[in-house]
């Protein structure tokens, strides 16, 4: 049998081994053609973005009231609804969140039971953020007589983040070298005390990124807001008081996706400006996460 | 070292042979020639160099980022390094078995046809024929013949190891390299590897990497003995481990270094 | 000592709350989703026809809806139950007040039974009911000409009300000849209006001398029969294939929707694949690893775009470049439709892709690169017959969660697809290629849109929630498929 390989080596081995090299480097150019247009598109369609939109963009853009019927003047109270939405599902997401991370990561264990809590986990993660919007209508506007309001957007976006946040929590605290933590039970610290004191302060910064990014991406997603906390920018009153949490709030997408209902009326320069702004939040936050991580990373390597 | 052959004959030679991973140099000036039709043991303590200078060979390394080479190597007469030297061709001549057995996740008879198939473009019977005769070569033909569509993955480590000796016995090469084969199996597995190279040598060259030194000395014609990158000592195992030359051999050899 | 034990064990019980809660919200959504979706169950089923006797050869044969004296016979239609806006209604004329303006009169009287008729109380426009049961429901249509008509026959005129889709509707329905006037012999007849929706029957003349006369001539029995249970007959209504829920006769079919999102889906993963399973390959066994550090982060960034904003992009700049180019080829007007919507999605799924694509590509054991390098396989055999391969199963868990990606994407669909639900057709090669031209709708946007216009705990609000819940299903059963999948092809290292 050795000889039809010598026979085949004879014959046609250079042509073939020439084919082979040929088809080869197509198919790696076919690879990097994708990722060319990949980049292309990242680059041309945030570019794009950001041409159209940042001429727009100006102090009295971001700190002023629209004015004549959202023709012209600034965004601000969209900013501001977008920023308070985002604070305040932090705030509501930040307990839940962070002690269901806990226990995925330091109670849960492996038994039937927790392979349901994960997949449940799955499950919330991947469903769509309008099936949020229709839970938030029906629970918090609804049932629980919130109204379209501030507070029932932080409730639903929080529900949103949720999962994420549960999710990367889980992971921080993994990444918590097991020694510290076998380091504090050697103290005498109960399991609790040792979570709260030593995993807890380590897993910090992975815990925030998470906590960050998946708050500034609810912020950003319209179908929530649009259904339990929106309102299109009507009238000027800005006050801040304890009334605020029952009134629904302007906001950049809902500002954005009602725009686009209306049809025309806020001229595109404006509507770009408000997408950079938009994005800008979005993307800042991403950034800083990327920031944060790249930092725990660093200070992880040094010690 | 040299016993009369000529330069030529030797089917690898090496001078003066320097690789760097970035700045660490791994190997500082190897230079040995190595017979056909031989076995030839690469020993030495952790990280002298060993696995570099195999790699070196079919150029393994080529997809470490940082690693460079310096000096003279000929394989079989020509330099492997050379501009617009032709890898397909290298590793057709010289193939390669790691540590770890590495099946691809396809099925066992996949496994094996894949090199003939791409290299000679074998199909059909022709192609079945090399893949039994490649089983049987790595005497693994007995144990898989009735489960050639089950995954290379299902089988047994010692079996796994096998099947990528037989994957590469069925391109035909003519010097086999193995690092470390036996390291990740059992007693009995490694006892059927060795049969299997002792076997092999009958068509091809072999160069076996073994931290086992009764191993080396059960297997092999001849020796080389690695330190801190460079080759201490080479020579015919007999002579190597009866009665080395280098006062560092001995030590190794006798289990009192490394 | 003791207060430490008391904070621990409220630590452990907050803990074990929290981590329950996922499960709980899962149940929540779907209890509320689901609970919600009762009110889709509300719905009550239109019917709507018109009668009239007419002259045997008149100016309204051909379309009875012209005729003013024809009567509606209507069931349930939005806006009122019963007869209680009497305002609306006319009674039917008497002799008097139709000389000189029309010979012919129809009417129904408020309940079905024949023998109770007051002729005061006939009406003669938008006839209602009460509320309808499971049971059968009756109609009489009173019909007679004035003296001024003389010819030996007249006719009865039937035809289905505009908008009204008796395919769909759930009921059996017939009309027949419940008595004719005394000493007139007329065979008898019976019309399944299902079959026959539209129609005349000649019949002897009957002419009302006096007042009293007008409820002694031919009676006329339109019945309604359900065919179904009232469950069945909702959920036959959310399967089948027109989307109306503000129409004079409100269609709640699912379908168009459900095509619309599962094909806008298809369309871009086919469109995305290619590209983000190349670049993948690409960052993953072509890159050094400095470009893949910031390769990463770069397309992340891309996926982290505000969907509404992608969606203002796509209208702005890929819109009107549909529209002058396929579009305009496939005879379409608007650069908003399936294609456009199709593209940005696509441009959403590449980045979402590539990282998950990626991801599994790097769980690829380095040991089966080097297995391929050394038996002298080039960079594309080893990617090609062994990395894609042995990340195969990682591969299509990515593909089937970018698919429930773009299953739940609401703004995008909601600013680019046109807004109009259209059932695809595929009649011949031209109507396939122009669906892409079409305007859609989907499920997402259609839920985010049509809930700004509803009447909370109405049937259409219900409907909305049986879609939103059929969103959480499909996208639930998709992602834990693909974590299976995903699952699968970690390797043992
Ligand atoms: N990929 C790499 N990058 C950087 N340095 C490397 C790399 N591989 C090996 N080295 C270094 O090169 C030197 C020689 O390594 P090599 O793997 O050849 O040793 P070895 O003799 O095979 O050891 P072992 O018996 O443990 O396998 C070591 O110091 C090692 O740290
Ligand atoms: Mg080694």
């Amino acid at each position: 049998m050795a000889t039809v390989i010598d026979k085949a080596k004879r014959e046609g081995l250079e042509a073939r081994d020439a084919q082979r090299a040929r088809s080869s480097r197509r198919y790696l150019g076919l690879l990097t053609g994708a990722a060319v247009v990949t980049f292309l598109l990242i680059v041309g369609i945030i570019g794009t973005i950001l041409i159209k939109g940042l001429p727009s963009i100006n102090w009295a853009f971001l700190s002023d009231l629209p004015r004549e019927g959202m023709t012209a003047g600034g965004i601000w109270p969209m900013i501001r609804g977008s920023l308070l939405l985002m604070f305040g599902t932090m705030l509501v997401v930040l307990p839940v969140g962070v002690l269901g991370g806990i226990y995925m990561a330091e109670y849960a264990g492996e038994s039937r039971f927790v392979g349901l809590i994960r997949s449940s986990l799955v499950s919330l993660a991947a469903t769509p953020s309008i099936v949020y919007g229709l839970f938030g209508l029906a629970v918090f506007v609804l049932a629980w007589k919130l109204g379209t309001s501030l507070m029932a957007g932080w409730l639903t976006l929080a529900l949103f983040s949720l999962p994420v946040v549960i999710i990367t929590t889980e992971s921080a605290i993994r990444a918590v070298p097991e020694s510290l933590v076998e380091g504090g039970l050697a103290l005498g610290l109960s399991k609790g005390q040792t979570i709260r004191k030593i995993v807890l302060p380590n897993a910090a910064s992975g815990i925030a990124t998470g906590i960050v990014l998946s708050t500034g991406r609810a912020a950003g997603e319209a179908p929530p807001i649009l259904l339990t906390a929106g309102i299109y920018y009507s009238t000027g009153q800005l006050e801040m008081n304890l009334e605020t949490l029952r009134k629904p709030v302007a906001n950049l997408p809902y500002h954005l996706a009602e725009g686009y209902r209306q049809g025309g009326v806020i001229p595109e320069s404006i509507i770009w400006g408000t997408c950079v702004v938009l994005m800008g939040l979005v993307l800042l936050i991403n950034l800083g996460a990327i920031l944060v991580r790249a930092r725990s990373r660093a200070r992880s390597l040094q010690s | 070292m040299n016993n009369g052959t000529p330069l030529e004959d030797y089917v690898i030679s090496a001078r003066n042979l320097r690789a760097f991973y970035g700045n660490q140099e791994a190997l500082k000036g190897v230079g040995c020639q190595v017979a056909g039709r031989r076995v030839t043991s690469l020993i030495g303590p952790s990280g002298c160099g060993k696995s570099t200078f195999l790699r070196c060979l079919n150029r393994m390394n080529d997809r470490i980022p940082g690693f460079r080479i310096d000096g003279d190597l000929r394989i079989m007469g020509a330099d492997p390094y050379a501009k617009g030297a032709d890898l397909m061709k290298l590793r057709r001549q010289v193939g390669m078995v790691f540590q770890k057995p590495n099946p691809f996740p396809m099925t066992i008879f996949e496994n094996v046809a894949i090199g003939p198939k791409l290299h000679y473009g074998l199909k059909g019977s022709e192609l079945e024929g090399v893949v039994e005769e490649a089983l049987k070569e790595a005497a693994l033909w007995g144990e898989v013949r009735d489960v050639l569509t089950k995954s290379g993955l299902s089988l047994s480590g010692g079996q796994q190891q096998r099947l990528c000796i037989a994957r590469m016995l069925a391109v035909r090469p003519e010097v086999l390299l193995m690092d470390e084969p036996c390291s990740a199996l059992d007693p009995i597995s490694t006892a059927k590897i060795e049969e299997l190279i002792v076997a092999l040598k009958e068509r091809h060259t072999l160069l076996v990497v073994t931290h086992n030194l009764q191993q080396a000395e059960r297997i092999s014609d001849y020796t080389a003995f690695f330190m801190f990158g460079e080759l201490v000592e080479y020579g015919q195992s007999t002579q190597l481990f009866g009665s080395p030359v280098k006062s560092e051999t001995q030590d190794y050899v006798s289990g009192r270094f490394g | 000592m003791r207060h430490l034990r008391l904070g621990d064990r409220l630590w452990t019980a907050a803990v074990y709350v929290s981590g329950m809660l996922i499960i709980g919200v899962v149940l929540a959504i779907f209890y509320y989703l689901a609970g919600e979706s009762r009110f889709a169950f509300d719905r009550k089923f239109d019917v709507g026809f018109r009668l009239a006797l007419q002259p045997a050869k008149g100016e309204y044969e051909a379309d009875v809806s012209l005729d003013p004296n024809a009567t509606l016979v209507t069931l349930n239609r939005e806006g009122s139950e019963g007869l209680d806006e009497k305002e609306e209604t006319l009674p039917l004329p008497t002799l008097e007040s139709l000389v000189g303006i029309a010979s012919f009169a129809t009417g129904s009287p408020l309940t079905g039974e024949l023998d109770k008729v007051d002729p005061e109380q006939l009406y003669r426009d938008d006839w209602r009911p009460k509320k309808m049961g499971s049971e059968e429901t009756r109609f009489l249509v009173y019909g007679f000409a004035t003296p001024e008509y003389k010819e030996p026959t007249m006719a009865l005129a039937w035809d289905k009300d505009q908008g009204f889709v008796i395919e769909e509707t759930p009921y059996a329905l017939t009309l027949e000849l419940l008595r004719a006037p005394e000493g007139v012999e007329v065979k008898p007849f019976k019309v399944d209006l299902k079959t026959q929706p539209k129609g005349r029957l000649e019949i002897p003349t009957f002419i009302a001398r006096t007042d009293a006369d007008r409820t002694q001539g031919y009676v006329f029995e339109l019945v309604a029969s359900p065919r179904s249970s009232h469950v069945q007959a909702v959920i036959g209504g959310m399967a089948s294939s027109s989307w109306e829920p503000t129409g004079a006769y409100q269609r709640y079919g699912f379908l168009p929707l459900i095509l619309a999102t599962v094909g806008l889906a298809t369309f871009a993963i086919l469109l995305a694949a290619p590209i983000a399973l190349g670049t993948a390959v690409y960052i993953s066994e072509m890159s050094s690893s400095r470009f893949r550090e910031w390769a990463k982060p770069l397309i992340e960034l891309l996926a982290s775009v505000p969907t509404v904003v992608l969606g203002f992009f796509g209208l702005i700049l890929v819109a009107p470049a549909v529209s002058n180019t396929i579009a305009k080829a496939l005879g379409a007007e608007s650069g908003r439709s399936f294609i456009t919507a199709g593209i940005i999605l696509a441009v959403l799924l590449i980045p979402v892709l590539t990282s998950l694509i990626e991801d599994s590509l790097r769980n690829v054991p380095q040991s089966l690169r080097d297995g391929g390098d050394a038996l002298g396989m080039s960079k594309a055999e080893v990617v090609r017959s062994i990395i894609v391969p042995a990340a195969k199963s990682g591969i299509i868990g990515a593909h089937v969660l970018a698919i429930a990606r773009a299953i739940g994407e609401t703004m995008i669909v909601w600013i680019l697809s046109g807004g109009t639900p259209s059932m695809p057709s595929f009649l011949n090669v031209r109507e396939a290629l122009a669906n892409l031209v079409k305007p859609v709708k989907g499920i997402p946007d259609t839920v985010a849109i049509e809930m700004g216009n509803v009447d909370f705990e109405g049937v259409h609000y219900g409907h909305l929630f049986t879609l939103g819940l059929l969103l959480f299903l499909i996208t639930m059963a998709l992602s834990l498929y693909a974590n299976q999948l995903m699952r699968r092809s970690t390797w043992r290292r």
